[in-house]
């Protein structure tokens, strides 16, 4: 990590384009106070954890959340967790406004919302008021106040305690003295163990899920109620945050041989067809039928058709007012673009950094941010191929992802050693 | 993006609540085999079928599960189903996967039941039964076995034994490098005295008894037959498999009772149609040869084999080996070229005629490839037959199409001591003991891998075996050029275990303490 933040660091001081990363990565004094405030909070919680009076249920909430804790924290030693002048205002300020329009929940004001790196949008309750925002969130909706519900919503977690309940819940389930009998009495069985283990097995997880699909139901409602006082005339805009989040996963863009051909091609090494021919997808037939979960039973949200069906009819929600974006919104969609693929190098997925960096390069092709991002993740590829750690680095071809990504995955491990130092030297002297 | 991968529990996700752990390991499965499944050419990594006991069923029925793999480890499908298996009081068995060949869109899954708790464990591999995965509609067939090449469906149901009747006339098949499958007919006489007695007595019984042996494809149809030892002659032929690629099948045959000067000899067959091609005899103008490997180009196969200038083939008196080249359509042996380690000179100081060199040892080649331009590529491991035999360093050589040396290289490792094994270097090299793994190509061009492991831990053997440095030698013969690399396998934290993959790819399996992670990594060249 700390060779990382070195080449960061290198990486930052010798730009000075308008369209950069305003992220500082290498902030320790950040990383110290956030994780002084989480361990504050999270002790009263634990704390509070005495009030539960089965000894056995109490154990397995506070070793649960103590791991929950520890991994938290491992995050935000790691750096996963950033300070930004620009998106904490832009973020403090929606949860202000939902505060102060929503007074008969003073809790709302403690809420400390994090800014994510990650490499997938979204937006999560942990308990203890905080509230976490990923980076491809931001660059993925398409105004403030679908961002606002989706803040809302999470309060609204937080609000109803559903992690912390969460846990109690499921400590209570397993802890039950008919799921210990089941348990006994399949442990006993000659044959047949797991027949009937499997079957208890799957009602104890189908029936967390229905409860997760339950909660996502009541965050639903108390965040539209609150998002509804903060943000009056924009009820539709909750919905479409619903219908926003919905298409989040289609791919917007791809990369064409074409843009293949311009970014992989120098006077030595003239880019080559070969490397794209590599399809190992479309030579096999994959099974889709359900073989073991029921897939509907094990989601944790409910669909969003049914979630939008839900609020329409619960809600009365009709379109009403619209308004234009304001500079804020933009300046924040804009920076959360070079920021989402500067923490994916952060967060070492070199792969998807280098990829989402290449889509951005086909319509900023003399952008030297992009470009040097570039050649740091190749840099970065380089090192791993050398240990033999790619893959830790860079996804393998699967048949969910896209044409254009698995055609980039495969290219990217076609390319011989020095095919690929060509390229490195090629894009270290745009640095 | 870390395809993490536990092999004893496949399918549940890790809740940390214990009760809850407790049913999961109840219900989920415990991993039996794995099986590589390759391009029907054998060439490349095709993908991986994974088989987990789920369930005990009653006392000789399990709930079986397959699961298919991708060649970049994506699932493809699985499906369970109730499976027999044999056992008695004296011996234990487990059923493992004999081999899974693809042909077309047909996966063939062979599966055997192997003793693993007595000294014969190593050799009692009964009950050898099929099962086919269609891989346009995933369906599974029944369970089948084959008895003189005619199928007879398997049912299973809770409480179903299985009785050695049930199997002592079922045929085992061999996977072929093409197409198709290859089998011997059931002997005639079979006498069941041989699960209790020695087989010995029984055999040449036995094997005149065969009567015939066939190829068949994906459906079990008989492609071709051919009948042998008609009749009750007291000439008969013993036949076994010793190699294929897409065109040719190579048979060694041996014939009992003759007063021919060389009863053993190959046969080349044309694997589509059964005709014989070519036959090459163990015969040499000069020495006693030994066929060792053979190696496939588009229009030719090459024996190697090993070379002896005395009346007996004593396993420590080789004297080199012969590259005997055969063309596959006509079967006409095009050339014979002979290397004797006396050649090794320029570079090594060869003392005797049997390959010693100064007070260092031996050199066994380990593995061959013929390159299309009739050069060979050899892997060579050096080694010591003494009371605790020595393992030593690696040689890489190119040779050229006349049997001079165009390259030669000693890699250096760490000698191992092999305690109280005094064997000869082909016997050293059976059992497995030699540090080299294998070789693979690296791309549908002339480029390959060669793998070794080596533990490079300095000090006593003590020390060595207690914390030992294990590290993959990787050398890639690309562009004409040798390159050599090395991958550290034991970390601070965690083991990695290699494993073959699709061209160009190695399969890590990283076992640390909490986890197991196996990955694709592409070889760095």
């Amino acid at each position: 990590m700390r060779l990382v933040f070195l080449l960061m660091l290198y990486f930052f001081c010798h730009l000075g384009y308008s369209q950069k990363s305003s992220i500082d990565t290498t902030n320790h004094s950040y990383r110290k106070e956030l994780e002084k405030m989480y361990l504050q909070r999270t002790s009263k919680t634990t704390r509070s954890f005495k009030s539960i009076s089965d000894i056995k249920i109490r154990e397995e909430v506070s070793k649960s959340y103590i791991e929950m804790n520890e991994d938290f924290i491992e995050k935000i030693k790691k750096g996963v967790f950033v300070k930004d002048t620009l998106y904490s205002e832009f973020l403090n300020e929606i949860v202000q406004r939902l505060a102060i329009e929503n007074t008969d929940f003073p809790q709302i004001k403690n809420t400390k919302i994090l800014l994510s790196f990650s490499d997938i949008p979204n937006a999560y309750a942990i308990g203890d008021d905080f509230i976490i925002v990923t980076l491809p969130l931001l660059k993925s909706i398409n105004n403030e106040y679908e961002l606002a519900f989706i803040i809302g919503h999470e309060i609204a977690h937080n609000i109803l305690s559903h992690s912390y309940n969460g846990l109690l819940y499921y400590a209570q389930t397993v802890h039950s003295s008919e799921i210990k009998k089941q348990t006994r009495a399949i442990e006993k069985r000659k044959y047949d163990k797991g027949s009937y283990a499997s079957a208890l097995y799957k009602e104890i997880v189908y029936g967390k899920r229905k409860n997760s699909r339950k909660l996502e139901q009541q965050a639903d409602s108390l965040g539209f109620l609150l998002y509804r006082k903060a943000f009056k005339g924009y009820e539709h805009y909750a919905i479409q945050s619903l219908e926003t989040l919905d298409k989040i996963d289609f791919e917007k863009d791809s990369l064409t041989i074409a843009d293949y051909a311009r970014f992989f091609s120098t006077e030595k090494l003239q880019f080559k067809a070969e490397w794209l021919n590599n399809d190992e997808i479309s030579g096999y037939k994959y099974d889709k039928s359900v073989k073991y979960w029921l897939i509907d039973s094990l989601k944790t949200h409910a669909d969003c058709a049914l979630r939008t069906g839900f609020m329409k009819k619960e809600f009365q929600i009709h379109k009403t007012l619209e308004k234009k974006n304001t500079a804020i919104f933009d300046s924040v969609k804009k920076n959360s673009f070079y920021d989402y693929i500067l923490g994916l190098f952060v967060i070492e997925d070199y792969g998807k950094s280098l990829y989402e960096t290449l889509l951005f390069l086909k319509k900023e092709p003399e952008n030297s941010y992009l470009k040097n991002l570039v050649y740091f993740n190749l840099v970065k590829i380089q090192e791993a191929q050398k240990a033999y750690t790619l893959n830790r680095h860079l996804d393998n071809v699967n048949p969910n992802y896209s044409q254009s990504y698995n055609r980039y995955l495969s290219f990217i491990r076609e390319l011989r050693k020095s095919e690929l130092n060509e390229f490195i030297s090629y894009y270290s002297l745009q640095l | 993006m870390k395809k993490y991968f536990t092999l004893l529990f496949l399918f549940f996700v890790s809740i940390a609540f214990s009760q809850v752990q407790k049913l999961g390991a109840l219900s989920s499965g415990q991993f039996l085999d794995s099986a590589i499944i390759y391009e029907e050419n054998g060439e490349d990594v095709w993908g991986y079928l994974l088989a987990y006991k789920i369930d005990k069923k009653s006392r000789e029925v399990y709930e079986l599960e397959y699961v298919v793999l991708d060649k970049n480890l994506n699932k493809l499908t699985s499906a369970k189903f109730l499976e027999g298996m044999f056992d008695t009081l004296l011996l234990k068995f487990k059923i493992e996967l004999t081999f899974v060949k693809k042909i077309k869109n047909q996966l063939i899954i062979g599966i055997n039941d192997k003793a693993n708790n007595t000294e014969l464990a190593a050799r009692v591999y009964i009950n050898h039964r099929f099962r086919t995965l269609n891989l346009d509609t995933f369906a599974f067939s029944k369970e089948f076995v084959l008895e003189d090449f005619k199928m007879i469906d398997r049912d299973y149901a809770t409480g179903t034994n299985t009785t050695i009747d049930d199997f002592w006339n079922v045929q085992q098949l061999i996977k072929t490098k093409g197409n198709y499958l290859f089998g011997f007919a059931t002997p005639a006489y079979n006498p069941k005295a041989v699960a209790y007695v020695s087989e010995q007595r029984h055999k040449d019984k036995i094997t005149k008894s065969i009567k015939s042996f066939a190829v068949l494809d994906e459906k079990m149809n008989i492609v071709w037959k051919k009948e042998i030892n008609a009749g009750d002659s007291k000439i008969f032929d013993e036949y076994s498999y010793f190699d294929s690629d897409t065109d040719v099948l190579l048979l060694q045959k041996y014939r009992h009772g003759t007063k021919d000067k060389e009863p053993r000899s190959i046969e080349i067959y044309n694997l589509h149609n059964g005709d014989l091609i070519g036959e090459m005899p163990f015969l040499d103008a000069k020495y006693l040869i030994f066929p060792d490997r053979a190696e496939f180009t588009k229009d030719n196969v090459a024996f190697y084999v090993q070379l002896y200038d005395n009346k007996k083939m004593l396993y420590e008196e080789v004297v080199g080996f012969s590259k005997v080249i055969f063309d596959k359509k006509t079967g006409k042996e095009l050339n014979r070229d002979h290397f004797l380690w006396e050649n090794f000179k320029p570079h090594l100081q060869i003392t005797n005629k049997y390959g010693e060199y100064d007070k260092y040892g031996k050199i066994l080649p380990q593995d061959f490839v013929l390159l299309e331009n009739g050069n060979t590529l050899i892997v060579a491991e050096g080694y010591k037959s003494k009371r605790s035999s020595e393992i030593l360093d690696l040689f890489m050589v190119e040779l050229l199409p006349d049997m001079s040396i165009k390259y030669f290289k000693k890699i250096d490792k760490n000698k191992i001591s092999l305690q109280n094994i005094n064997a000869a270097g082909i016997e050293l090299r059976q059992y497995g003991y030699f540090d080299f793994l294998y070789k693979q190509k690296l791309n549908n061009r002339e480029e390959y891998v060669f793998f070794y492991a080596n533990n490079e831990r300095e000090g006593s053997k003590y020390e060595r075996r207690k914390n030992p440095s294990w590290v993959l030698g990787i050398i890639t013969f690309v562009d004409g050029e040798f390159n050599y690399d090395k991958l550290q396998l034991t970390k601070k934290a965690s083991q990695i275990i290699p494993g073959k993959a699709k061209k160009g790819y190695v399969r890590l399996i990283e076992v640390g303490s909490d986890d197991v992670e196996m990955r694709l990594e592409k070889v760095n060249y």
